[in-house]
């Protein structure tokens, strides 16, 4: 459905992204993993087209995409929900979920919609209509991932969604992506917290230092020593 | 629209009013306000810090007088000129800035540069605007009105009359705005353009519309005013006009509909009716502003809104 070929990007002379092939099936749950700065949150945003790539192509559905805007591709059926809980505070969740759906035209499916989202999220819709910036930061998040959801999308990018998030809400966020994956979303992730990830994901990619250093199933990748060593601390079974 | 409701009392006043100065001295206010109301479009809506609708105000005043020196216009065919310079203006450089992504403090100082710019022009191209010396306006704005005809915009009642409309339904639409899907995007893009984008909105697209009818209402503005005093010059478009505009937003309450009008009231009419001296009233509108900014972030209207709500829930 979604596919990356030999994208590179640059941020002035650094160049953040090598060559990169990323390949989503439909109805796939990929996880892109790496540490800090390895570019993972690059790539969410030159898929959503934030950020231009220097080369390489994005096509979406067999057709090119990098060229196209942001709103195009929303309409296209590319949703992004951003790092770092990204909520308007000052609008209630309603409020927020409506916003969601901003580029439909199909505005009578919007109601049911969100009445789909509060079943989902059900803390959501008990507090419909407060500040979104007054939430916890799990329930914000559960907010920019629901308000994702309302715009319909074909793939959805979640980047780094359990960022900062206390154990007990990460497991929270795990099953609402392996929920959605049930349901037959198509879903990349974006995480630090690998361990998340390949336990949510069908088959993940390693990103470092701007270039995929490994990819498989999740399986693979555990048994792996360069991901053993570098995600789940093994280095310490060295001493 | 509940805003409109605070603009009665004013449509009363000159039944109990019949003192010219005071009249005058709200004509200058209501004048004023529309180019406040006009900037909080831009600013308080879709959050772009622009410096240009003082230039803007100024473009309407000579483009409006001089296509009707030149072409035998009457006003409001010439302001209808006026409009189309102003939107083509703001057009070419909203795409400047918003096509290099401009923000904040950058946009600020480009669209500064430019109204400079504009000023320079009015200033230095002497065989059309005669330079500093200013043109002197002997026309008035006339209005078809019904039973009494044309009517020619003389008297003090009638600029006060006239004014007033002006701003009512200048203030109408912007409280429709802001209330429409289109004042959404730029709340959307004012709390977090990324966001904003990520959902689909076209933000280039929406800061360019914010910025140009910013700009057209603020040209309205100039046009009544520069009739209004019978005098135009090219300081009409210099950066104290532009920050005047912004100390009403900020003193009256940015985001709010009737934030700019509050503003106007004070920072216009109160230096006249205490009958300050002009080189203290820039002083005194630097420290209003500072305490504004220190104190009531949100503003009059802001602070008035909050008291309100505070003794709602109390009773």
């Amino acid at each position: 459905m979604l596919e990356l070929s030999a994208i590179s990007a640059h941020y002035g002379k650094n160049q953040v992204l090598r060559s990169i092939d990323l390949k989503v099936g439909a109805g796939e749950v990929v996880a892109l993993i790496g540490a800090n700065a390895a570019g993972k949150s690059t790539t969410m945003r030159l898929i959503a087209g934030l950020k231009r790539a220097t080369s390489g192509s994005i096509t979406l559905d067999g057709t090119e995409i990098g060229g196209l805007s942001t709103p195009k591709r929303v309409s296209l059926g590319i949703a992004l929900v951003p790092e770092g809980r990204q909520v308007f505070a000052q609008s209630t969740v309603l409020e927020n979920l409506t916003m969601g759906a901003y580029h439909r035209a199909d505005r009578n499916h919007i109601q049911p919609d969100i009445d789909a989202m509060f079943a989902m999220f059900p803390r959501l819709g008990e507090r419909r209509n407060q500040r979104a910036g007054s939430m916890s930061g799990g329930e914000q998040q559960m907010v920019a991932i629901a308000r994702g959801l309302m715009a319909k999308p074909k793939c959805l990018l979640l980047d780094e969604p359990t960022l900062g998030l206390a154990p007990v809400i990460v497991d929270e966020i795990s099953a609402t992506v392996m929920k959605l994956a049930r349901d037959g979303m198509t879903i990349l992730l974006a995480e630090q917290n690998a361990a998340m990830a390949l336990e949510v994901a069908s088959r993940a990619y390693v990103l470092a230092a701007g270039a995929i250093s490994a990819q498989g199933t999740p399986e693979q990748l555990k048994a792996s020593p360069v991901v053993a060593q570098l995600y789940f601390g093994a280095e310490t079974t060295d001493a | 629209m509940k805003a409109l409701w605070f603009l009665i009392p004013l449509y009363l006043l000159p039944l109990v009013v019949k003192s010219d100065t005071m009249l005058t001295v709200l004509i200058f206010t209501f004048l004023l306000s529309i180019l406040a109301v006009g900037f909080n479009i831009v600013f308080g809506g879709a959050g772009q810090l622009t410096m240009f609708h003082a230039a803007a105000f100024g473009i309407g005043s000579y483009a409006t007088f001089l296509s009707m020196l030149h072409f035998g216009l009457p006003f409001w065919l010439g302001y209808l000129v006026a409009v189309v310079v102003v939107v083509l203006v703001s057009i070419v450089i909203g795409w400047i800035c918003f096509k290099f992504r401009l923000k904040e403090f950058y946009f600020a100082v480009v669209t500064m540069a430019f109204a400079e710019l504009c000023r320079l022009i009015a200033l230095n191209w002497t065989s059309v605007t005669n330079g500093t010396l200013g043109m002197l306006v002997l026309e008035k704005p006339t209005l078809w009105l019904p039973r009494s005809g044309i009517v020619k915009i003389e008297q003090t009642a009638a600029w006060y009359f006239l004014t007033l409309v002006s701003l009512t339904v200048v203030l109408a639409f912007s409280a429709l705005l802001m209330r429409s899907w289109i004042g959404r995007n730029f709340s959307a893009i004012r709390l977090n353009e990324d966001l904003a984008q990520t959902l689909g909105i076209d933000t280039f697209r929406y800061k360019l519309l914010a910025f140009t009818i910013s700009n057209v209402i603020a040209s309205f503005a100039g046009a009544l005013y520069g009739f209004y005093t019978g005098f135009i010059e090219p300081s009409y478009l210099s950066v104290t006009q532009s920050l005047d505009a912004i100390a009403m937003v900020l003193l009256g309450g940015v985001s709010t509909i009737l934030g700019p009008v509050v503003g106007s009231m004070v920072l216009t009419s109160l230096p006249h009716l205490i009958e300050l001296p002009a080189e203290l009233r820039v002083a005194v509108y630097g420290m209003i502003l500072i305490l504004v900014i220190l104190l009531m972030p949100r503003g009059i209207v802001g602070l008035a809104a909050g008291l309100l709500k505070r003794r709602a829930h109390a009773s």
